[in-house]
């Protein structure tokens, strides 16, 4: 079954490329849609050159930093949520306004104060944030309550119900939840990066190419940042599924 | 003893207990037998302290047998044992005494249900505790492991000397394990049987066509 289903996946991805072969070779213009074998060459070209590799790093670097900064504020937001009811509605208003902005409306405000460099952070974690917080409160008090009422009756102290049961059941919803915002958090700061025109940034280059009308540039810039967020998903998914004993167990039991 | 002395429990508008006294002597079995719903776990919950109550309950350290096994899934059958307490070397006595050896390292999850309430008994049993409280331990098992459960837990009870209190709506787990079988419906006691004939497993008895009565009458009300 497992077999089966990776091969439509396999033909979902093969007919995009189908769809993109056909629209080109129907349009015939490379101002309007960019020729998928020179698309191709470009995406390997631009791994030979340095500039490409240290503008990469940084956007990486970027969504690093704005997603745990993100995880950390939305941790305790979350703990403190589900200890205090208050503090839960009081969360309510503020995630729906964050949840709700026009995110590149907001980034043109936020140039203002910031520089092109860490204006694209900012924005990020304006996203992130209500996501990962709504993830983790959810699975904060998504724990059993009766594992909860035997660690009581059996006075298992709190720090042993934190590594016993809270962390264990937080952690593959975290992982899983780093993996989702790592990957959604690099298409955040690429679409800032190129609003803000900052300059040794994925965005960047992709900015100049549009400047320069060079559509195989960009399909290979964006061809480079679909791969690498499906490579973080990927990777993390299969953490999340290999790193607990207890999963583990039930899986190949 | 447990002295329960104007238990008033409300849940919402619903009132479970207004007033309700019993008092249970140390060591022995007995058992709480009611229809579902009429309080027997809440009462269970009150002697636990997990439930807040008016009145007074005298306040006795406890073990538990849940309904259902409540094992931590993200740990080991031993590790569930010891995060509760118990010492390793007596944990692992403990899983041999009940034939669980091989499944030290298993999870919950790679147990069955008869297994893992194994478990929750061993658990209950290596905790240090002037009273057993045991919900329905056995209602989710089919008829032979619960057979043979109820084995289990009449030799390890025997050996562990300490009193238990169990709930069922299982007249036939009653009449099995109980010396005292104190029957409740609508927050009262209706029956209470003391030095209760244990015979054979389902078994006809005239005690069970009394008690059947006045479940009987509690139900037609």
């Amino acid at each position: 079954m497992k077999k089966i289903n990776f091969l439509y996946s396999l033909a979902a991805i093969a007919l995009m490329w189908v769809v993109w072969l056909i629209a080109a070779a129907a349009v015939k213009n490379e101002y309007l849609i960019a020729p998928v074998g020179a698309s191709v060459k470009e995406f390997f070209t631009l791994f030979e050159n340095a500039f490409f590799w240290r503008a990469l790093l940084q956007t990486f670097a970027r969504t690093i930093v704005a997603f745990l900064i993100s995880f950390a504020l939305a941790l305790v937001c979350a703990c403190l949520a589900v200890a205090f009811k208050p503090f839960a509605a009081f969360m309510r208003p503020v995630t729906a306004f964050f949840r709700t902005l026009p995110t590149m409306a907001v980034l043109l405000l936020i140039l203002v104060w910031l520089t092109p460099r860490t204006a694209p952070v900012a924005v990020a974690m304006l996203v992130l944030f209500p996501m990962i917080y709504s993830q983790l409160s959810d699975g904060i008090a998504g724990i059993d309550g009766g594992l909860l009422q035997m660690a009581k009756v059996y006075g298992i102290p709190l720090s042993r119900r934190l590594t016993s049961i809270y962390l264990p059941h937080l952690a593959p919803i975290a992982l899983e939840q780093t993996g989702a915002g790592l990957s959604f958090g690099l298409k955040l700061i690429i679409s800032a990066e190129v609003m803000a025109s900052t300059r040794t940034a994925l965005g960047g280059i992709i900015s100049e190419a549009q400047a320069y009308i060079n559509l195989p540039r960009i399909a290979a810039l964006t061809l480079v940042a679909v791969v690498l967020g499906v490579l973080i998903e990927i990777v993390f998914r299969v953490i999340a599924d290999n790193a607990f004993g207890w999963k583990r167990a039930v899986k190949y039991d | 003893m447990i002295k329960i002395d104007n238990l008033t429990v409300k849940y919402g508008k619903n009132t479970v207990y207004d007033h309700f006294n019993l008092d249970i002597e140390d060591g022995g079995l007995t058992c709480i037998l009611g229809e579902s719903g009429c309080g027997k776990t809440t009462l269970l919950n009150a002697v636990a302290g997990l439930i807040d109550y008016g009145g007074e309950i005298t306040k006795k350290s406890v073990s538990y047998v849940f309904q259902s096994p409540r094992l931590i899934p993200y740990l080991s059958v031993l590790k569930n044992l010891t995060v509760a307490g118990a010492e390793a070397q007596s944990a692992t006595a403990m899983l041999g005494k009940v034939g669980l050896s091989e499944k030290l390292s298993a999870y919950p999850a790679q147990l069955s249900g008869g297994e893992a309430q194994r478990v929750s008994l061993c658990r209950a049993f290596l905790k240090k505790s002037d009273v057993l409280l045991m919900d329905e331990p056995f209602s989710s098992l089919d008829l032979k492991t619960k057979l043979s459960a109820m084995e289990l837990f009449k030799s390890l009870n025997k050996e562990d000397g300490r009193g238990a209190i169990f709930v069922t709506h299982d007249i036939d787990e009653a009449l099995y394990l109980a010396d005292r079988i104190i029957v409740i419906g609508g927050g009262k006691v209706l029956k209470d049987v003391q030095n209760a004939d244990k015979g054979e497993f389902g078994a006809n008895s005239p005690l069970r066509e009394i008690i059947l009565k006045v479940l009987l009458n509690v139900k037609s009300e």
